[in-house]
């Protein structure tokens, strides 16, 4: 199974000037836990629901912006890469989600829900077309 | 494999009537996304609800309020899905994805919390059990060639 079968396109993203109250209303919106921070096309970071959280809570700042606090550089996928491959790197690296990029381009998101539950179906079902989570 | 094995046994807790401050500083320095609520019962302590990193943006941030104000009380998931320790992981999952819920409080006999079991540890043990039997199946195909 590969990454565009279970990615979820037009992801909502950030720019890194923008404040923590835009990014805020924008995590509301998009119904995640993540948003891909993004310059132009290119990814350059992504900015977690934690960040937010313990930023403007636990160490409250005037106005901060999302550069401030998002993570960067981003680890992101390919929407070609195979999802047992993206799996071991979400797992070893602790990650909630990948950006999925086309040359450097943001296509889409990964989480590990989508490809846990992704490796469950497939195991349960191998012949089963899966369905790209809503 | 069951929930017992393969859940965190160090859970990061709080109180209902702690604020929304205390538990984004709890989060920052304990590097979790979660606190499982819990009040004491008959000398256990009993997980009575959860409260998330996102629910600290939506229902704290979002909305204006003053962090120091807030109490977990207010905010925290009220029907919380627990599992018990004896539970198989093919059934956690089941019970996760029927809830929507990505992390679950895992239960002792006495209904104590034990436990918690989140998408990231079972992605992580998921992944080594994959890696296992690739090398197990490689090594198969190994000795088929050798024969």
């Amino acid at each position: 199974m590969k990454v565009k079968q279970i990615m979820k396109t037009s992801p909502v993203a950030v720019g890194p000037e923008d404040t923590l109250r835009q990014a805020i209303q924008r995590m509301a919106w998009s119904g995640g836990r993540h948003l891909p921070v993004t310059d132009g096309e290119r990814v350059i970071g992504v900015l977690s629901a934690r960040d937010v959280a313990t930023a403007q809570i636990a160490a409250p700042a005037t106005v901060l912006r999302v550069r401030e606090i998002m993570k960067s550089p981003a680890q992101t996928c390919g929407p070609e890469d195979s999802l047992t491959e993206v799996m071991g790197r979400m797992a070893s690296a602790k990650i909630g989600c990948l950006p999925v990029t086309e040359q450097g381009r943001l296509v889409g998101m990964i989480t590990v829900t989508d490809v846990l539950f992704a490796q469950v179906q497939e195991a349960m079902d191998p012949g089963a077309e899966t369905a790209r989570p809503s | 494999v069951n929930a017992g094995e393969l859940c965190i046994r160090d859970v990061v807790t709080a109180e209902s009537d702690e604020t929304a401050e205390t538990a984004a500083a709890r989060m920052r320095a304990r590097h979790v996304g979660d606190l499982i609520v819990v009040e004491p019962r008959d000398g256990r302590t009993v997980p009575i609800g959860i409260v998330t990193d996102r629910d600290l943006v939506l229902s704290v941030l979002a909305t204006g309020r003053e962090p120091g104000a807030v109490l977990l009380g207010q905010i925290m998931g009220r029907v919380l899905v627990t599992v018990d320790e004896q539970t198989e992981i093919t059934a956690v999952l089941s019970a996760m994805k029927e809830n929507g819920v990505r992390r679950m409080p895992v239960i002792d006999a006495d209904g104590a919390l034990a436990g918690i079991l989140t998408y990231d540890d079972l992605l992580e043990w998921m992944a080594e059990e994959l890696a296992a039997m690739v090398t197990l199946v490689r090594k198969e195909q190994r000795l088929e060639r050798g024969r």
